[in-house]
C-alpha cells in the first residue's frame, strides 16, 4: 500500500515532467522538465531499493544524480551556445538536422 | 580422271577475290582481268570434267574428307560428288561465269566500285562452284548460303540507288523464308536418316532404297522432301516466293544474267535434282513440285506480258521457265529438268547479256523508249533474236527441244493422272504466252521507230560485250547437239523423242504468239485498250496481282505491328512492374517523410507513444498468443 | 601438379588492374597484361589434353576449414571453361585496343576493364562455390562503374538496374547452392565434393533448388521475362562496357547454368525441362521480335543477344550431347559477334553522333571499313553459313528436334524474323543515299585501333565459322563426353 503511494508520486513526478518537455518551448524549461524526469526515475529506484530491501538500488540513485548534474551541466552548455547563435532559446527553431 | 584436280576449280575464283578484295583499289580496271584469267582456268578445268564425264557415262566419284564427328551423333565430311549432272552444271557455271566477266570488262568500264564488283563474281563463282560439287546436302546449304549472300551484295551493288538497296534486302528476306524451310527439311531428313556421314547424297540413296517406311516415316520424309523444295522455291523463285527476282533486276545486268538466270536460280533445280531418288518415295511431295511448277510457269509469264522494263520481261521469263523446270522434276525426269536448265542457262544468259547491250546504248530500261535499234546495232538485234526463239520454242534452236522434252514427259504422266493433264493444258498455253512476251519486247525495241533516247551516240557495243553474245548465241542455237552424244543422252536418260502431234502443237502456238505480238508491237506501242475487261486484266498484270502490296502489309502490320506490340510491352508491363516497385517504396518513403519535422516534442511524442503500444501489447496481446504474461 | 597458369592468369590480371589504377599510362599497362593473359589462354588451347573427361590445369590449395563448411582455393579447367577463358581474354585484349583513344579518366577505365577480367576469369575457373560466388560478385562492380561513370544519359537508371537484378538473381543463387549444399549433406563447398552427392536429394527438393538456380542464372543470361535490364544497360554503357557485357558477363549465367544447376540437379533438371524449353523458345521469339521494332541501333542487337541467349537456353535443357556442343559454341561464337557488332555500332555513334536508325542512312558512302564491319558482323549474327553462328545454331536446332520434334519450326521460323531486322537495319542505315540532316557534318572512318580491335574478332569468326572443328574437339572430349 506504501508502495503504491510513493510509486504514484513517482508516475505524477514522470507526468509532470512529460507534459514540460512536450509544451515548453524554452530550451531551458526543457531541460528543467527532464531533470524531473529523471528524478521520478532515481525516486522508482529509491522505491524499489527499500521494497526489497537491496542497496543496489540506493547506489545506483546515487550515481544517477551525479549523472543527472553532469548532464544538466551539458545541456546547459548546449542552450548557451544556441543562444550565441541562434539569439533564442526557442527549441522549435532548431531543426537544422533534419535530413 | 584425277578428281583431286576439281578441287582447284573452286579455288582459283577464290584467289582472285582474295587478291581483288584486299588489294583490289589500287588494281582498279585490271582487277578484271585477274578475275578474268582465274575463271578461264577454272572454265578449262571444268571442259576437262565435262569431257571427261562425257567419256566414261557412269562416273560418279564421291571425294570426302570427315569435318568433325560426335560419339553419340552425326558425322559431318566435306567432299566432292562428280557425275554427270555435276558435269553439266559445272560446265554451264564456268562457261557462262567466263563470258560473263569477259562481257563485264565492256559493260562495267570505269564503275567506281569495280573492286567490289569484280572480287564478288569471283566469289560468286567459287561458291557456286561450290554448291555444285557438293557431296552431302549440309555442305551444300552452306554455298547456298553463300550464293544467296553474294546475290544479295550484287543485287545491291549499287547501293546509292534506294531501290536497289531494298531489293537487294527483298531478295535475301524472300529466299530466306526457303533457306528456313531447307533448313528445316535438313535437320529431319539429318534425324530420320541416321546415314554414317550426315546427310551425304549417296548414302541417303540407299538408305532410303533399303529402308522399309511404314507409313509415318513415309509422312515425315514427305515432309522432308517438302519442306527442302520449299528452300529450291525460295531460291529459285517459284510462286509464292517468286516475288524478288523481278525486283533484283536493280542490279547490274551481267549479274543479272549471271546470277539471276543462268546459275544460282538454277540451284533450286540442282537442288530437287538432287533428291530425285528420294522423292520417288514421296508422291505427295513431287505433285506438290509439278503443282508450283506448272502453275508458277503460267502465273509469271502472264506478269511478263505487260511489264515496261525490258530486264523485268526477262525476270518474269527466268521464273516461269524455272516452273517448267520443276514441272519436269514434279513428272519425275530429272534429265529433261537438267536438260533445259542448260539450254535455258544459255538463251536466257544471251538475252539478258544482249539487253545489257541495249541497255548500254540507250541508257534506259523501259521498253517504251526503244524502238527502231535494230539498223544501229545488228549484232545484238541478231542475237537477240536468236535467244528469242529458242525460248519461244522453235525449231531448230535448242529451246524448243528442251521445251518438247518436258512437255512430252508431262503428257506422258497426265494420260495417267488427270492434274497433271491439267498442268499439260497449262504449260502448252504457257508457251503462247512466252512466245508472246519475248516478241513483244524484241518488236519494241529494234522494231518500229526510235522513241525519245539520244539516237547520235546509239552504236554496237565494243568486242568484248559483242564476243559472248556470239559465243552463246552458237550454244543457244546448237547445244541440242548434245543430245546426239550417247553418252549425254546416258546421263540424262533422255533422248531427242519425235513426238509429232506434241511438237506440232507447241511450234504451232509458238508461232501465234509471235505472229499476234508482230501484229501488235511491230509498229510501235499499240492504242491503250479501250474495253474494261482488257483495262482492268492489264492492271492486275501490270500490279503483279498486288503480291507486293500483300506482303509489304503482312510484313508492316502483321509483323511489325506485333514487334511493335512486344517492346510496348517490355517497355510498360514488365519495366512498369520493376519500375512500380521502386516508385512504390520511394513513395513510401515520402508519405512518411513529413512526420519528421526535426521538432523534439513530435519525436518524444512518438517514442512515448510508441513505448505505451508496445506495453500495450505486451500486456494485453501476447498472453493470447503465448499463453503467458510478463 | 605443374605449371601453376591459372592462377597465374588471375594474378596478372589483377596486377593488370591495380597498375592501370595507379600508373597514368593505364592503357599501356592494360594492353601488355591482357596479351600476356591472352598468351596463356593460348597455351591452355594448344596444351589442352583431348579425350580425357576430367579437369585439367588443377590448383588446390586450402582456405577455409571449419566443422561446418570447408572450402579450398580450387581452380581447373575443362572443355566447357577453355573456350570461354579464351573468349574472355580475346575479348578483353581487343576492347583494350579499341578503346585506346579513350579520354575521360583513362587509368580508371582500363583499370575496371582489367578488374572485370579478374572477375569472369575466375567465374570461369573456379572449382569452389565460395571462390566462384566470390568472383562473380567481383564481375559486377566493375561493370557498375563503367556504365554509372563512363555511360550515356540515363547512366543512373540504367547502372542501378543493373546492379539490382544481377545481384538480387547472386542473391538467389547463392541461397539455392546453399541449399543445395545442406541438402546433398557434402562437407565442402568444392564443385566436385556438391556434385557427388546433389543428385541424391530428393526429386522435389532438387526441382525447388534448381527453379532457385534458373532464376539466378537466368537473369544473367538473361530470360523473359528478367531480361529487361539488358536492353537499358547496354544502350547507357559505352562501348567497351557494352562488349564486354554481351560477350562475357551473359556468359556467366549460362555457364553457371550447366555447371551449377542442370549437371548437378539431374531429376531438378529433368523437372524443369518444360519450363526451360518454353521460356528458351519465347526468349528467342521474343528477343527476335522485340528487336524489329528498336530504332536504337545498339538497342536492336542486345536484343538480339536475348535471342541468342534464348538459344542456348533450349540447348541445355535438351542436355544432349549435340545440344550442350552446340550452347558451348553459340556462347563463344555470340560473345565474338556481339562484340563486334558493339564495336561497330559504337563506331557508328562516334563518328555520326547517333544511333538512331531513322536519322542514319547511306554510309557507306564516308565510312567504308566501318560498313564492311558491320555488314560482316551482322551477317555473322544472323547466322550466315561459313562464319561462326551457323554450327552452334544448326547443332541446337538438330538437338531440339531430336528431343522436341516439331516444336523447333518456332525457333526456325525466329531465324527469317533475326534476318529480317538486321537486313534491313543494313539497308536504311548503311545503304542507300547518304542522309546528312542528323548527323555530324564530318564523319570519320574508324581509327586504326578500332579497326584493329574489330578486325582481330571478324577473322575469328571467319575462322572458326570455316573450321568449327577446332573448338568442337575442344568442347567434346573433354566436358560433354563426361558429362552426358
Amino acid at each position: 500500500m506504501n508502495e503504491v503511494v510513493l510509486l504514484s508520486l513517482s508516475g505524477i513526478l514522470l507526468g509532470l515532467g512529460l507534459y514540460g518537455v512536450l509544451t515548453k518551448k524554452n530550451i531551458i524549461l526543457t531541460i528543467a522538465s527532464i531533470e524531473i524526469m529523471i528524478n521520478s526515475a532515481i525516486f522508482n529506484f529509491i522505491i524499489f531499493s527499500s521494497y526489497n530491501n537491496n542497496p543496489a538500488g540506493d547506489v545506483v540513485a546515487l550515481f544517477f544524480i551525479a549523472l543527472a548534474a553532469s548532464e544538466v551541466a551539458v545541456g546547459l552548455a548546449l542552450a548557451l551556445m544556441m543562444f550565441r547563435i541562434k539569439k533564442t532559446l526557442n527549441i522549435d527553431v532548431m531543426n537544422s538536422l533534419r535530413w | 580422271m584425277d578428281t583431286l584436280l576439281f578441287v582447284l576449280i573452286p579455288v582459283f575464283p577464290i584467289i582472285a577475290f582474295l587478291v581483288i578484295a584486299f588489294l583490289g583499289n589500287s588494281m582498279k580496271e585490271s582487277g578484271g582481268y585477274v578475275a578474268l584469267v582465274m575463271e578461264l582456268i577454272s572454265f578449262i578445268i571444268s571442259i576437262y570434267m565435262f569431257v571427261g564425264v562425257l567419256t566414261v557415262p557412269s562416273y560418279s566419284v564421291d571425294k570426302y574428307m570427315i569435318w568433325f564427328s560426335l560419339s553419340h551423333g552425326p558425322t559431318f565430311e566435306i567432299g566432292m560428288l562428280i557425275d554427270g549432272f555435276t558435269a553439266i552444271m559445272i560446265f554451264i557455271v564456268n562457261l557462262v561465269g567466263f563470258l560473263v566477266i569477259l562481257y563485264s570488262l565492256g559493260y562495267m568500264h570505269a564503275d567506281p566500285g569495280l573492286a567490289r564488283y569484280y572480287a564478288e563474281i569471283s566469289l560468286f563463282i567459287a561458291v557456286m562452284n561450290g554448291l555444285v560439287l557438293s557431296d552431302n546436302l549440309f555442305e551444300l546449304f552452306i554455298f547456298w548460303e553463300l550464293v544467296g549472300l553474294c546475290s544479295y551484295l550484287l543485287i545491291g551493288f549499287w547501293y546509292r540507288k534506294p531501290e536497289a538497296a531494298k531489293a537487294a534486302k527483298k531478295a535475301f528476306l524472300v529466299t530466306r523464308v526457303g533457306d528456313v524451310m531447307l533448313l528445316f527439311g535438313m535437320i529431319i531428313l539429318l534425324y530420320q536418316s541416321h546415314t554414317p556421314l550426315a546427310l551425304n547424297f549417296n548414302q541417303l540413296y540407299s538408305w532410303a532404297a533399303t529402308s522399309k517406311f511404314s507409313s509415318a516415316e513415309l509422312t515425315t520424309l514427305t515432309a522432308a522432301t517438302f519442306l527442302v523444295f520449299g528452300g529450291a522455291m525460295g531460291k529459285s523463285a517459284q510462286f509464292p516466293l517468286h516475288v524478288w527476282l523481278p525486283d533484283a533486276m536493280e542490279g547490274p545486268t551481267t549479274v543479272s544474267a549471271l546470277i539471276h538466270a543462268a546459275t544460282m536460280v538454277k540451284a533450286g533445280v540442282f537442288l530437287i535434282v538432287r533428291m530425285m531418288p528420294l522423292l520417288q518415295y514421296t508422291p505427295a511431295t513431287e505433285l506438290i513440285i509439278a503443282v508450283i511448277g506448272g502453275f508458277t510457269a503460267f502465273f509469271a509469264a502472264t506478269m511478263g506480258l505487260v511489264a515496261p522494263d525490258i530486264k523485268r520481261v526477262l525476270a518474269y521469263s527466268t521464273i516461269s521457265q524455272l516452273g517448267y523446270m520443276f514441272l519436269a522434276l514434279g513428272a519425275g525426269s530429272a534429265g529433261a529438268a537438267m536438260y533445259h536448265l542448260m539450254s535455258h542457262a544459255f538463251f536466257k544468259a544471251l538475252l539478258f547479256l544482249a539487253a545489257g547491250s541495249v541497255i548500254h546504248a540507250v541508257n534506259t530500261q523501259d521498253l517504251h523508249k526503244m524502238g527502231g535499234l535494230f539498223t544501229k546495232m545488228k549484232i545484238t538485234a541478231v542475237t537477240m533474236l536468236i535467244g528469242g526463239l529458242s525460248l519461244s520454242g522453235i525449231p531448230p534452236f535448242s529451246g524448243f527441244f528442251s521445251k518438247d522434252l518436258i512437255l512430252d514427259v508431262v503428257l506422258q504422266k497426265g494420260l495417267n493422272n488427270p492434274v497433271y493433264m491439267v498442268l499439260y493444258i497449262l504449260a502448252v498455253l504457257t508457251v503462247l504466252l512466252t512466245a508472246f512476251y519475248m516478241f513483244r519486247l524484241w518488236f519494241l525495241a529494234f522494231m518500229g521507230k526510235p522513241r525519245g533516247y539520244d539516237e547520235k551516240h546509239v552504236h554496237e557495243s565494243p568486242g568484248v560485250m559483242v564476243v559472248p553474245l556470239i559465243i552463246l548465241a552458237i550454244f543457244a542455237t546448237f547445244s541440242w547437239m548434245f543430245l546426239l552424244l550417247p553418252s549425254f543422252s546416258q546421263i540424262l536418260g533422255i533422248s531427242l523423242s519425235l513426238n509429232i502431234p506434241t511438237m506440232l502443237i507447241g511450234v504451232s502456238l509458238g508461232l501465234v504468239g509471235i505472229y499476234v505480238s508482230y501484229m501488235l508491237y511491230s509498229a510501235g506501242i499499240p492504242k491503250k485498250f479501250t474495253s474494261v475487261v482488257m483495262k482492268q486484266i492489264h492492271n492486275i498484270l501490270y500490279r503483279k496481282y498486288w503480291f507486293d502490296e500483300v506482303y509489304g502489309a503482312f510484313s508492316i502490320y502483321i509483323i511489325y505491328g506485333f514487334a511493335k506490340l512486344v517492346s510496348m510491352f517490355d517497355k510498360y508491363i514488365i519495366d512498369g512492374v520493376i519500375d512500380g516497385i521502386a516508385a512504390g517504396g520511394v513513395m513510401l518513403s515520402s508519405s512518411l517523410y513529413p512526420i519528421g519535422k526535426g521538432l523534439v516534442k513530435n519525436y518524444v511524442t512518438l517514442i512515448i507513444s510508441g513505448l505505451i503500444i508496445t506495453f500495450i501489447l505486451l500486456i494485453y496481446v501476447s498472453p493470447f498468443l503465448y499463453g503467458g504474461g510478463i | 601438379m605443374s605449371f601453376p597458369v591459372l592462377s597465374l592468369m588471375l594474378i596478372i590480371a589483377f596486377a593488370g588492374a591495380l597498375f592501370s589504377f595507379m600508373s597514368k599510362k593505364g592503357r599501356d599497362i592494360a594492353l601488355i597484361f591482357s596479351s600476356i593473359d591472352f598468351i596463356l589462354s593460348l597455351y591452355l588451347m594448344f596444351s589442352f589434353t583431348y579425350n580425357t573427361f576430367s579437369y585439367q590445369f588443377m590448383e588446390k590449395y586450402g582456405w577455409i576449414s571449419t566443422p561446418y563448411i570447408t572450402a579450398n582455393y580450387v581452380v581447373g579447367a575443362d572443355g566447357l571453361s577453355i573456350p570461354l577463358i579464351l573468349l574472355t581474354t580475346l575479348l578483353v585484349l581487343a576492347v583494350v585496343i579499341y578503346s585506346w583513344d579513350e579520354k575521360k579518366n583513362p587509368s580508371a577505365f582500363f583499370g575496371l576493364i582489367m578488374l572485370e577480367e579478374l572477375g569472369v576469369l575466375g567465374v570461369f575457373i573456379s572449382l569452389d562455390f565460395l571462390l566462384f560466388f566470390i568472383f562473380w560478385e567481383v564481375s559486377l562492380i566493375p561493370m557498375f562503374f563503367l556504365i554509372a561513370y563512363w555511360g550515356g544519359p540515363r547512366k543512373n537508371y540504367a547502372s542501378y538496374k543493373f546492379l539490382i537484378y544481377t545481384h538480387v538473381a547472386g542473391i538467389i543463387m547463392l541461397v539455392s547452392v546453399i541449399a543445395m549444399y545442406f541438402y546433398s549433406g557434402a562437407t565442402s563447398l568444392d564443385f566436385a565434393a556438391i556434385a557427388s552427392k546433389s543428385a541424391y536429394i530428393a526429386p522435389f527438393t532438387q526441382a525447388v533448388i534448381f527453379l532457385g538456380l534458373l532464376f539466378g542464372f537466368g537473369t544473367k543470361m538473361p530470360i523473359v521475362p528478367m531480361h529487361t535490364w539488358l536492353p537499358d544497360a547496354h544502350v547507357e554503357a559505352p562501348t567497351a562496357g557494352s562488349a564486354l557485357l554481351a560477350g562475357l558477363l551473359l556468359k556467366m549465367g549460362g555457364y553457371g547454368l550447366i555447371r551449377l544447376a542442370a549437371y548437378m540437379l539431374p531429376a531438378g533438371r529433368s523437372a524443369m525441362t518444360p519450363l526451360m524449353m518454353g521460356i528458351g523458345i519465347l526468349g528467342v521469339v521474343w528477343g527476335a521480335v522485340a528487336a524489329l521494332s528498336q530504332t536504337d541501333m545498339k538497342k536492336m542487337v542486345a536484343y538480339s543477344s536475348i535471342s541468342h541467349m534464348g538459344l542456348v537456353l533450349i540447348a541445355i535443357a535438351t542436355w544432349t550431347q549435340i545440344g550442350l556442343m552446340g550452347a558451348v559454341f553459340l556462347m563463344f561464337a555470340h560473345g565474338l559477334v556481339s562484340a563486334v557488332l558493339f564495336m561497330g555500332v559504337g563506331s557508328v555513334h562516334h563518328s555520326y553522333g547517333t544511333r538512331d536508325i531513322p536519322k542514319l542512312g547511306g554510309i557507306a558512302d564516308r565510312t567504308p571499313m566501318l560498313s564492311v564491319m558491320l555488314v560482316i558482323g551482322s551477317l555473322a549474327s544472323l547466322g550466315l553459313p561459313a562464319l561462326i553462328s551457323f554450327p552452334a545454331e544448326f547443332s541446337i536446332l538438330y538437338a531440339l528436334f531430336s528431343v522436341e520434334g516439331y516444336i523447333v519450326a518456332i525457333p526456325l521460323a525466329t531465324l527469317t524474323i533475326v534476318a529480317g531486322f538486321y537486313i534491313w537495319m543494313l539497308q536504311r542505315v548503311v545503304f542507300g543515299k547518304y542522309k546528312s540532316r542528323y548527323v555530324n557534318k564530318k564523319p570519320h572512318d574508324i581509327s586504326l585501333y578500332e579497326a584493329i580491335g574489330i578486325a582481330m574478332l571478324i577473322s575469328l569468326i571467319v575462322l572458326y565459322g570455316v573450321l568449327p572443328f577446332i573448338l568442337n574437339n575442344i568442347i567434346l572430349s573433354s566436358f560433354i563426353g563426361g558429362m552426358v
